[in-house]
Formats: C-alpha cells, structure tokens, sequence
C-alpha cells in the first residue's frame, strides 16, 4: 500500500514505496499514486503540481521495468527539477544508472 | 534517416535497456526458472517449428530441422543448466581472486536461414542465462518460423517471471533497421550468426561482436581409417538437413592407395561419382557467375532437385553427389563451400599430399572454421590437426554434427561456431552462455615478494643488467 504523506507548509508530497515491486505490483502502485496525485490540492489534469514529489524507496528491494516508467511518468507532473527519488538501496540506484534515468530522476 | 524508423529503433533499444535494468537485479535461482521455462516451451514446438521452417524456406528435411532444435533447446540447456552466470561464480582463497559474473546489456542477434529457429532459441537460452535481454533480428526467407520460436520462448520466460521485453524481435526485411540497431550506442554485443557480409557489418558496428567465419571444411580419410565406418558418418553429416549446416564436409581426401576402396564404398552406400560432363553441368548450377559462390538456389535442397536442375539423372535414392576433382580454386568451381549435399572427392599420392591438398582446401575461404580426419594412427591425427587452421578438429566423426558438439564429443553445444582469427573472430570456440558475461575479479591483497622485496636500487643502477635483475629478482635469501 502506497504511503502518502502532502506537507502543505513546504509543499511537498511524499509518497513511500516497499517491497518487491513486480509488474503486479508496479500496475497496483501506479493506480494508487495516480490518486494520490488526484488528490493533491491544486490538482489539474493539464498543468504540473506546483510541489516538490518525492518518492521513497526505503523498503524497496526490487523494481520492474515498468516501475522505472511509472517514476517517468510521476516525474512529469512536477515543473522540472522537482521531482526526486530518495532512500533507494545501490542495487536500485544500479538499475535508474543502467537506464540512464538516474540524473533525470534525480535518483539518491 | 526517416524520422519514423529512428523512433522506432529509438523505442525498441529504451525497452531493452529497460529490460536489462530489471534484469541485473535477478539472481541464479528466478534466471534459471526463467531459462528451464523457455527451454521446455521451445522443446515442446520442436515438431511445429520444423515444419514451419521447411516449408517456408524450402530448404532440409523438416525431420532433421527436428533435429536441430532439439539441439538447440535441450543439448544446450543441458550444458548450461548448472552454469553459474549469476553473481560469485568463483573464488579462490589462495590467489585471493573472487570472479563476479556480470550481465552485458541488450544482446542483438543475427539469425540465418539455414538454422533459424534452432539458432534463435539456443541464442535466447544463452542470453536469458546470463540475464541479457536479446533482439533477433530474422533471415527475411526465415522471418515467419523465427518471429514464431521467438513469441514461444518470450511467452514462456514471460510466465515465468522474466522482466517485460528481455525477447524482442525487430521487423523483417529492413536492412536500415538492422543496421542501426547494429550500431546503436546501447547494444552490449552483437552474436552475428550469418554471410560474410552480415559478420563484417556487425564488427564494423562499433559495438562488440562475435560472428562466425565461411566453413569449406575438408575431411582426410587416412588409410589406418575403418572405410566403411568413415563413409557411413560422412554420409549421415553430409545428407543432415541436405548440407545446411556449415561445419558440414565439402571435400573428401584420400590417399590413392585406399581411394577404389573407399569409392566403391561411398557407391554401396547409394552416392553417386559424376562424370566429368555431369560435373560441369552441376558447377553450372551450384555455383555463381563468379566461380567462387554457392548459388542460393542449391542450398538445402535434395539431391533429386539438384539433379533436376542441372539437368542430370542420377540413380533412385542416390544420397550424394560426389565429383572426383583434380585441383582446388580457379577452375574448379565445385572445391569451394557449398551446403547441399554435393561432395569433392580427392585422391593424393601419399599422406604428406593428402595432407597439403587439405591445406588447400582450407586456405580457400574455411580458414579458422572446422575440419576432418578418420584414422586410427594417432601420429597422423596429430599431424593432421598442427597442421590445418580449424577451430574444431572432429576425429572419426561426422563433422556437421561433431563441430555443433553435445553429441559426438565435449564441445559445448553451439549453433554459433567461432572461427578464430582466421574467420576474422575473436574466439575459436563454440559460443554459449559464458560468452555472454563480464566476468568481475575482485583482486585481494598478495604480495608478490620477489617484487617488492627486490632492492629498490638495483633498478635504478645504470650498471645492473638483465642478468642482475633475474638474479635479484629470484634471489631466495
């Protein structure tokens, strides 16, 4: 289950991932950030948050490849730069490397 | 370049990189789930794919296409099932060296189409075993049977569990398209498995490869040979598939003291000596313009069509056609490669001729690829083999099936056959799993104490020569 945590002071929305994130998994998280998203203030279907989204991958030991799609897509709906991927293990970190997506996802 | 047929490439090459990010995270045990499934998937279609591919490329006998997949499913899982490719696959206290395996990235792999599906399934199994996701791109007059093996052995790893895209396969008939995936930044390595133009395209890339070299292999029947045993597995390898396979024999050698009995062997065993008029009419069609070149048109086909088109007749059920030539290259179309099942019979004064006539034959456009020997003169087995250029030497053995290897001998079960430097590879080997890694090595601290406890001065005295240098550094205190 996705743990969303909306910070409005500091407008930030954090939103924790765990487990073993298969392509099951993967499709499940997607639905429940798209909601999470949906239900973040000031949200439109045709203009980035204006917020920080941050996802953390403490409890995550293991990503799809379309976990790694999900993060891109997450990644969209925040003005560039705002968007940034915390906690994720060197194995993780290795998989964002291996797909160049590191930098972009600013991965840490 | 059309700008469709970038982001075509462009997305193709994303999901393989995306697949082989998922893949790095595998360990052994869910790799090998995932190849036991493919490998299972691909046996039970062994018949299917048969089929399908001689009936769409009308080359072989579906029975021995049979044949060729079992070889490439089940005698290449069975030697590499028990493989580590994952992680620590070695360690050794007393050098201090641990070998970590690594996956490469997208592997691209070329496909014939003389073995496609064999050839497609054992590169998938060799690939998904060392978690590399693979592109096949098809033979065209193979694009059904291939696309088809490929969608089987996707299906399965995908049930068991293998990341999404680790098998694609790239659309047919688009040179362009193979071109630049060929060249694309991310393909890891290229298993280039085809003519020589294919091989040279692949390791003009930029990006690593490992192709195969042309065969012409020549076959030495030595008279410590047991003849009829000889010419019975000559004939088996030869007729396999009508010659498709390119390890098969092109040239048989014999010195002239044994060349009546063995001729009159290879005729019991229902093969055919042309005339030398027949011999003409089948240079005609067997080989191109230029003399040199295997005409497409004969490979794979039976001899009964081979006939027909040169417009011979041959006895009912005749298994090959063998042409008594008296030399090697220009003028003598019929001593180059040719996979159908079209033989060269050569008689030679002595062994030492014997022997320099296979050097011919292997130095004209086989150099590096495979050869034969039956005998049973250990001394001429080892002659034989110093002498020729050959990444496989098969003794007593029907060559097409003893350099694939896993049946007739230990040579690990491969439809990729390197050949060396002298088919411009870099291998001589039968390429498998443990091509496909980098291998890692972690390097714990051991002093090399002749080293480090040389002195220091000695090295830097003008006056101290080589000799002084052995001495201090093999100085035993």
């Amino acid at each position: 289950m996705l743990k969303a945590e909306f910070k409005e002071d500091k407008k930030t929305l954090t939103l924790g991932f765990a487990g073993h994130i298969d392509t099951i998994l993967s499709t499940q998280y997607e639905q429940e950030l798209k909601e999470a998203l949906a239900k973040t203030p000031g949200f439109t279907e045709d203009q980035p948050l204006d917020l920080d989204l941050i996802l953390d991958l403490k409890d995550v030991t293991y990503i799809a490849s379309s976990f790694i799609r999900l993060c891109v897509y997450a990644a969209k709906q925040v003005p560039k730069g705002r968007f940034t991927i915390v906690n994720s293990n060197p194995m993780i970190k290795k998989t964002f490397k291996i797909v160049g997506m590191d930098d972009l996802l600013q991965v840490s | 370049m059309e700008k469709a047929l970038i982001d075509q490439v462009e997305h193709l090459m994303a999901k393989a990189i995306f697949a082989a990010a998922e893949f790095q995270q595998f360990d052994q045990k869910r790799t090998d789930r995932v190849v036991e499934s493919v490998y299972k998937a691909a046996l039970n279609a062994r018949i299917q794919l048969a089929k399908m591919t001689a009936e769409e490329t009308g080359m072989g006998v579906w029975q021995h296409k049979v044949w060729k997949n079992v070889i490439g499913t089940q005698l290449v899982y069975e030697s590499i099932k028990n493989e580590k490719t994952v992680g620590f696959i070695s360690d050794n206290p007393v050098t201090g060296i641990t070998e970590i395996a690594q996956p490469l990235g997208p592997v691209f792999a070329v496909t014939p189409v003389t073995n496609p599906t064999s050839t497609a399934i054992y590169k998938i199994l060799i690939a998904l075993k060392t978690r590399n996701p693979i592109i096949v791109s098809a033979h065209r007059g193979a694009a059904k049977s291939t696309a088809e093996a490929v969608r089987i052995c996707y299906e399965a790893a995908l049930e068991a569990g293998a990341p999404e895209d680790c098998v694609q396969i790239i659309p047919p008939g688009s040179r362009d398209f193979t071109h630049m995936v060929m060249s694309h930044p991310q393909v890891a390595l290229i298993l280039a498995t085809g003519g020589t133009g294919l091989v040279k395209a692949a390791y003009s890339s930029g990006n690593p490869a490992i192709g195969v070299g042309p065969g012409n292999v020549p076959v030495f029947i030595d008279e410590s040979a047991d003849i009829e045993f000889a010419v019975r597995n000559i004939i088996s390898s030869k007729t396999f598939d009508n010659g498709t396979i390119c390890a098969s024999e092109q040239s048989i050698v014999v010195v002239e003291k044994i060349e009546a009995l063995v001729k009159e062997e290879f005729e019991k065993q229902h093969c055919y000596f042309l005339t030398p008029d027949e011999i003409k009419k089948v240079e005609q069609i067997a080989v191109t313009d230029d003399g040199k070149s295997m005409n497409p048109a004969v490979v794979g086909q039976s001899v009964a069509v081979i006939a027909q088109k040169a417009g011979i007749s041959v006895p009912e059920g005749t298994k090959i056609l063998m042409a008594k030539l008296n030399g090697v290259g220009v003028g003598y179309p019929l001593s180059h490669e040719i996979l159908a099942p079209i033989l060269a019979f050569y008689s030679a004064k002595d062994q030492a001729s014997a022997i320099n006539l296979c050097l011919d034959l292997n130095y004209l456009g086989g150099i590096g690829h495979s050869a034969g020997i039956y005998a049973n003169d250990e001394h001429v087995i080892m002659q034989f083999s110093q002498l020729i250029n050959a990444g496989r030497i098969v003794v007593n053995t029907p060559t097409s099936q003893g350099a694939v290897g896993g049946m007739f001998n230990n040579l690990d079960p491969s439809l990729t056959l390197g050949c060396g430097t002298g088919g411009k590879n870099i291998t001589t080997e039968n390429i498998t799993a443990r091509h496909l890694i980098n291998v890692q090595r972690v390097c714990r601290r051991r002093l090399n104490h002749k080293f480090v406890d040389a002195d220091e001065a000695t090295y830097f005295n003008e006056n101290m020569t080589e000799t002084d240098l052995f001495n201090a550094y093999h100085k035993n205190h």
